[in-house]
């Protein structure tokens, strides 16, 4: 088992969150998301994003528009739908109860080790 | 100096020095594989081609025009090598397939389409059982044993096997090695590779409607899903149709093509009994080799015209195997190389069975004749002219049939026609004319020479058999013999039974046909030859010849109305033949 796989996996796993929530700040061009992924070292690449977008639009959780663009090809903007702020709400909770499911564990690991 | 190329990406216009577009186009198939039949793939490939040109025109200027490896390099690096991008199918997915239809776990992580090629990492001979297996998902040895089973049935398992390796493209790349393996044929994965290639075209009409209306109501949409789903259906509908009407021809193509070769290759190894009997009837006893020594001139004459045929044949064949292929397994097209072969060997064909037959019907061209009077002795009572009891027919069916005697190594042929007519003299006399053909007529005349038939000519009594024969060697030319028995006023001849494949339209004053002359005496006088022992009378025969020329019986002739009488005969003309 490589740790980068691991890495890889554990990225993955919240990666679509992660862009839910960047969308539920507003409407996006997928260079703004890739920023503001990019900003919080969650990416490295663009690749990586385009198959999630569709994806996710495939999924009826994103919607986009076209936007005519000054400099070279028309944009998409995507936003989220009804459903995409539904699921993003429940993965809200789904991470707080992960995000203290991992806090309780880690934290009773010292003590076991006592 | 560097030369450029000029690319369209997304709409706009970039000039790309050569090795950039090299680095480039390799790049963007990279990613086109990757995503090659997946949900949403064309959508991906260009939304990433949308975002390179955008990368692209940020680095152009006035001073700088021209698109350069580095450009390229850099670009790629901030989109990521193609194995960085993010799998589409991932998990969900899988768990649906697991469901729905068998454990392929290893194999399953990419839709691909699944095509038809040769392995060559489990090959022994061409590799095609191999990739039959990989195609089919069984193990190729059980494809292997019924190839060679099937080369014991008339080699139609080798000379399929030959074709499937011509036609069957090896698989080179690893993106042929998964796609040789790809997913399992079944209805499942058909319905599937429906539905996406129905989300497509949905896509794109989702794009162009939110491309044209960019402040689309929600309401308008909710129409156009609508008809998208009858579109869908329909589409669907379309398309499983075609599949499965292309699938069946597909089939029918292969297996005609299949059934025939193994006919052919049947009929020339002498199984003709088995599959097809030879399309001459006539050739009764004859294989399809013995035709070389029966029929051509010589072995280079048989083998080139062989050849020609076979090519002729052959060529279209294989092209409706490949066609059958390509329709049922989705097989890739011949590539151009085999096309121009198949149609050169056809083209060559033609050629060769063309010169093959100019050449044969050479050697018929002439005819030649031997002729031998046979004086018949002067008989008060009538001359009975009457078959030889060593016939002949349960070997030979027709009377165009020629029939080869292994043993004797002689040919039979029953074109025996003997005639009857007024001889000038007072003497009666027997013209037996033996006739063969040859390219010319000294070669016609001596062929003719070598036919044996023999005529027991007695006192009052003529033995005619109904066949003649000659040496296998002197070939098949088309020999026969004609007799006439020319006799004087006054003389009679009695026709028997036995007589009846012999005779051949003899002239008579009541014109009947030659089956009803049997059993009867005939004496020649001034009108012709006349019969002395039918039961009708002058009167009924003078109508019977005006009648329309009807032919008939005379036994029959006893009925009292004339117009009956004609459709009484009719009928009984039907039942003689």
């Amino acid at each position: 088992m490589k740790i980068e796989n691991t890495k890889a996996q554990m990225r993955k796993g919240v990666l679509e969150y992660c862009i839910l929530a960047i969308l539920n700040n507003g409407a996006q061009y997928a260079s703004g998301i890739i920023d503001s992924l990019k900003s919080a070292r969650m990416i490295v690449v663009e690749g990586t994003l385009y198959p999630l977008l569709t994806r996710l639009k495939n999924a009826e959780l994103l919607s986009y528009r076209w936007e005519e663009s000054t400099s070279g090809p028309p944009r998409k903007y995507y936003a989220l739908t009804e459903k995409g702020e539904a699921f993003l709400k429940e993965l809200d909770m789904t991470w707080s109860d992960l995000v203290k499911a991992v806090e309780l564990t880690t934290q009773s690991k010292p003590t076991n080790d006592e | 100096m560097n030369k450029t190329v000029n690319i369209n990406l997304a709409g706009i216009i970039f000039h790309v020095d050569e090795d950039a577009y090299q680095r480039l186009s390799n790049y963007l198939s990279a990613i086109k594989q990757k995503f090659a039949g997946e949900e949403g793939g064309d959508e991906i490939i260009s939304d990433v081609e949308a975002r390179m040109a955008e990368l692209f025109q940020s680095r152009m200027s006035d001073s700088k025009q021209v698109i350069t490896k580095i450009d390229v390099d850099e670009v790629i690096s901030v989109l990521g090598e193609p194995e960085d991008y993010e799998e589409i199918d991932d998990e969900p997915k899988k768990e649906e397939s697991y469901s729905s239809t068998s454990k392929e776990s290893g194999q399953s992580e990419t839709k691909r389409r699944k095509r038809i090629f040769r392995n060559p990492d489990d090959a022994i001979v061409g590799g095609v059982a191999g990739g039959l297996g990989a195609y089919l998902n069984i193990d190729p040895v059980y494809i292997r044993l019924i190839f060679v089973l099937s080369f014991f049935g008339w080699g139609s398992g080798f000379l399929l096997y030959l074709v499937l390796w011509i036609i069957v493209p090896e698989a080179r790349t690893t993106a042929e090695k998964l796609e040789m393996r790809g997913e399992d044929v079944n209805l499942n994965n058909i319905e599937r590779s429906i539905k996406d290639e129905i989300d497509h075209i949905k896509t794109r009409l989702n794009d162009l409607g939110s491309n044209a209306s960019e402040s689309a109501k929600t309401g308008v949409q909710q129409g156009k899903r609508g008809i998208d789903k009858f579109i869908e259906l329909f589409v669907m509908i379309l398309k499983a149709g075609l599949k499965i009407i292309g699938a069946i021809i597909g089939f029918s193509l292969i297996f005609a093509a299949i059934v025939f070769i193994a006919a052919l290759v049947g009929a020339m190894f002498g199984a003709s009994t088995l599959f097809v009997s030879w399309p001459d009837p006539g050739l009764e006893g004859i294989n399809f080799m013995q035709i070389q020594d029966l029929l051509f001139i010589n072995g280079n004459h048989f083998w080139l015209t062989a050849m020609g045929i076979i090519m002729v044949v052959f060529s279209p064949l294989i092209g409706l195997i490949a066609l059958g292929a390509r329709l049922l397994f989705s097989a890739p097209r011949m590539n151009k190389t085999v096309n121009l072969v198949l149609a050169s060997l056809f083209g060559i064909g033609v050629v060769l069975s063309f010169i093959g037959a100019v050449r044969l019907a050479a050697d018929f061209e002439e005819k030649g004749r031997y002729t031998n009077d046979i004086d018949v002795p002067r008989s008060d009572a009538p001359i009975l002219i009457t078959g030889s009891g060593d016939d002949i027919s349960d070997v030979l069916e027709y009377d165009q049939s020629v029939y080869f005697d292994g043993e004797e190594s002689r040919l039979y042929s029953r074109q025996v026609h003997f005639d009857i007519e007024k001889a000038f003299g007072t003497e009666a006399r027997l013209q037996v004319r033996y006739f063969a053909r040859g390219s010319n007529r000294w070669e016609a005349r001596k062929r003719a020479e070598q036919i044996n038939y023999t005529v027991t000519v007695d006192s009052g009594k003529i033995v005619l058999p109904n066949h003649i024969d000659f040496p296998f060697n002197e070939k098949w030319r088309n020999q026969e013999v004609y007799m006439t028995l020319f006799i004087p006023m006054g003389q009679s001849v009695f026709l028997d039974e036995s007589a009846l494949s012999v005779i051949d339209d003899i002239e008579n004053t009541t014109d009947i046909w030659d089956w009803d002359m049997l059993n009867h005496t005939w004496q020649m006088n001034n009108l012709g030859l006349s019969c002395m022992d039918c039961s009708w009378t002058e009167k009924e025969q003078q109508d019977f010849l005006q009648s329309d020329k009807r032919k008939s019986s005379p036994d029959e002739n006893d009925a009292s109305g004339e117009i009956e009488v004609v459709e009484e005969w009719s009928d009984d003309d039907w039942d003689s033949e």
